[in-house]
């Protein structure tokens, strides 16, 4: 029996932040001993005073200190007090003398966020949606103890890290034109298959076209409200009750293998490097050591395979519709794919100078503005979506990056919501509720293999992501483009 | 003394274990793992297998230790219902475990468990019992 004790971490005191604008907090590098570089926030007073609850922003000050950090240690709206990096944190190395952190991407390699766009609309829908979420969550495994549909072979799994969205596509799981949106069309260049460890093959073998559990899901949604009508067309976002379908999963097993052999790397050669840590999850090596180079490639790979499992989920995901609606309706399109856990090669302007960076992004979006070569051609004339999962309960959004973040984040965008309760604290809190039916009673159909932990993940755990799309979009880094509201959850 | 205990962390689930010995810190702590992830009660114990780990220090152990129940959770579907510590060093753990191969037909399942982290780990020894902490990605 397990029990929940009561213990608030210490937070951080507003006395050490400087506010530069109403929606950016400086954390000055004299505050704590080895920064290299400033800490930046970007919050509202009403969210920051949430932030300072626990050890979040002594995390983002933690990063500042690592080797070859340039601009400032960022933090988004959404951030919270993760393991190391803190989830919603932002640091860019410079490639001859900083680090790359397994820690700074997270366990979950390529963690990622895909939006399907369905033709039909919420009245359509709505006699088949009991039939839609009962065969979702049946050809979807999700949850603990599932195995996948598909059974790889080694050589199979091979072509997966290496090519990631157009394996599933080339293999009949997926359309040839879903790869030109998806971020990075779909596979990280560079990537090594056999960078990767038998274990973390092994953990991959079955895992291909699997949801995972906790904050992962599936959601069948309905536009609420359209902001920018224009952006939302090319986004293939028509009008308020279309259907829309979010999925929210990543590497799986494969990637939190990755990263834990890495870490293991990272943490003995700390000392050859000769790097002091104020936390042992930020463990670190030299991007141009060899450790460093084959962390990479390894990285790059799971994230291949991330891409490929929300490819395969996309297609049970078609079929399913196939099979409930038949000739009612074309099976969803995909609007983007974007990944939230990633560490990326990319070329910005920092001052005067233009400098090729590692980026990690741990719990935030890349957001790439208009006219970047980096958004697919659909989107090039607008910028590529940002999504924003919200809770079960309420709504998510889509955003669009901006010039703005181009130049101060490095063009990223939060992420979500952010948890605002410990798990423990929504049980406590929601004990006696049965989550399943208060959502039904408003309307929201609930599939979960856990239904008795939904608390765990319910609207009171979460901060209301509306106020990280305000506090986003008033520091200028996102735009609000629609926003949906779910009608089915699927949970692992 | 408590075997196992979480404490609250705002993303993840923080897990305390106790023992008397060492060998039962490192048992309580595979029993407080499997506890998150699925209701023990419903576990049978036909499963044996030999588990071993390695890490740099004791507390790093710990986390090698929970990593490795959480591959072969993946990998054969394995949960840990008992265990026996057969040999602890430093840097070096042997247990023979048995348990039961998960199957959300069978058992009550609950949240799956990413990773254990090196994130505040921690390792004491009190006079008479030793405690670690461990933050679990879930």
């Amino acid at each position: 029996m397990s029990v929940d004790t009561e213990r608030q971490p210490q937070g951080h005191g507003s006395s050490s932040l400087r506010p530069l604008d109403p929606y950016r907090w400086e954390i000055p590098s004299d505050y704590k001993p080895g920064m290299r570089v400033p800490g930046l926030v970007y919050a509202d007073a009403a969210l920051l005073s949430q932030i300072q609850t626990d050890q979040a922003l002594e995390q983002v000050a933690n990063v500042a200190t690592l080797p070859g950090i340039v601009g400032r240690s960022i933090a988004m709206p959404d951030i919270h007090w993760g393991y190391g990096f803190p989830v919603g944190g932002v640091a860019a190395m410079r490639l001859d003398d900083g680090v790359v952190s397994p820690g700074g991407v997270g366990y979950d390699i390529n963690c990622g966020v895909r939006l399907l766009a369905a033709s039909l609309s919420h009245e359509e829908i709505a006699p088949h949606l009991r039939a839609l979420a009962d065969r979702l969550f049946k050809d979807v495994p999700s949850g603990v103890g599932t195995r996948g549909r598909l059974r790889l072979t080694q050589s199979d799994l091979d072509e997966v890290l290496a090519h990631g969205a157009a394996w599933a596509v080339a293999r009949g799981l997926g359309r040839p034109e879903d790869l030109a949106r998806i971020e990075s069309e779909g596979a990280i260049p560079g990537a090594a298959p056999d960078a990767v460890s038998q274990k973390a093959r092994t953990r991959g073998l079955e895992q291909l076209g699997t949801l995972g559990s906790g904050n992962h899901f599936l959601e069948v949604q309905r536009v609420d409200e359209i902001f920018d009508p224009a952006t939302a067309a090319v986004f293939g976002l028509r009008h308020p009750g279309q259907i829309t379908v979010l999925i929210h999963s990543g590497s799986r097993g494969l990637g939190h293998q990755v990263c834990d052999d890495f870490l293991t790397v990272c943490d003995r050669a700390l000392a050859r490097y000769h790097i002091a840590l104020p936390d042992r999850q930020l463990a670190c090596v030299p991007l141009a050591a060899p450790e460093g180079r084959s962390y990479l490639a390894a990285m790059a790979a799971a994230a291949n395979f991330a891409f490929a499992n929300r490819q395969v989920i996309t297609h049970w995901i078609r079929e399913a519709w196939d099979a409930v609606l038949g000739t009612r309706a074309a099976p969803p399109d995909l609007v983007y794919d974007v990944a939230h856990n990633m560490a990326k090669i990319e070329e910005h302007t920092v001052g005067a100078e233009r400098l090729r960076l590692c980026v990690h992004r741990k719990g935030a979006t890349r957001g790439f503005p208009a006219g970047h070569p980096d958004v697919p051609a659909p989107y090039r004339g607008v910028g590529h979506p940002v999504f924003l999962p919200g809770d079960m309960g309420r709504y998510s959004y889509v955003l669009v990056g901006t010039s703005r973040a181009m130049e101060e984040t490095f063009g990223s965008t939060p992420h979500g919501a952010g948890r605002v309760r410990s798990r423990g604290a929504a049980r406590r809190l929601l004990r006696g509720v049965d989550i399943a039916d208060a959502l039904a009673a408003r309307g929201i159909i609930v599939r979960a293999a856990s239904r008795g932990l939904l608390a765990e993940e319910a609207s009171e755990a979460y901060k209301d992501v509306a106020d990280v799309v305000r506090a986003s979009d008033g520091a200028g880094l996102t735009r609000r483009v629609a926003r949906l509201r779910p009608v089915a959850v699927i949970k692992g | 003394m408590q075997p196992f205990e979480t404490f609250e962390h705002t993303a993840d689930v923080g897990l305390i274990e106790r023992g008397h010995t060492l060998e039962q810190v490192f048992c309580n702590a595979a029993a407080g793992l499997v506890d998150l992830m699925v209701d023990p009660e419903g576990l049978r114990e036909d499963v044996h297998l030999k588990v071993t780990a390695e890490a740099a220090d004791r507390a790093g152990l710990l986390v090698a230790w929970l990593n490795e129940l959480l591959y072969l959770l993946d990998a054969q579907g394995f949960v840990p219902r008992r265990c026996r510590v057969v040999e602890l060093r430093d840097t070096m753990l042997a247990a023979e475990v048995s348990g039961d191969t998960v199957d959300p037909a069978r058992h009550a399942v609950r949240r799956m468990i990413k990773a254990a982290t090196y994130h505040g780990l921690s390792l004491t020894r009190t006079d008479t019992t030793w405690e670690a902490k461990v933050i679990l990605d879930v």
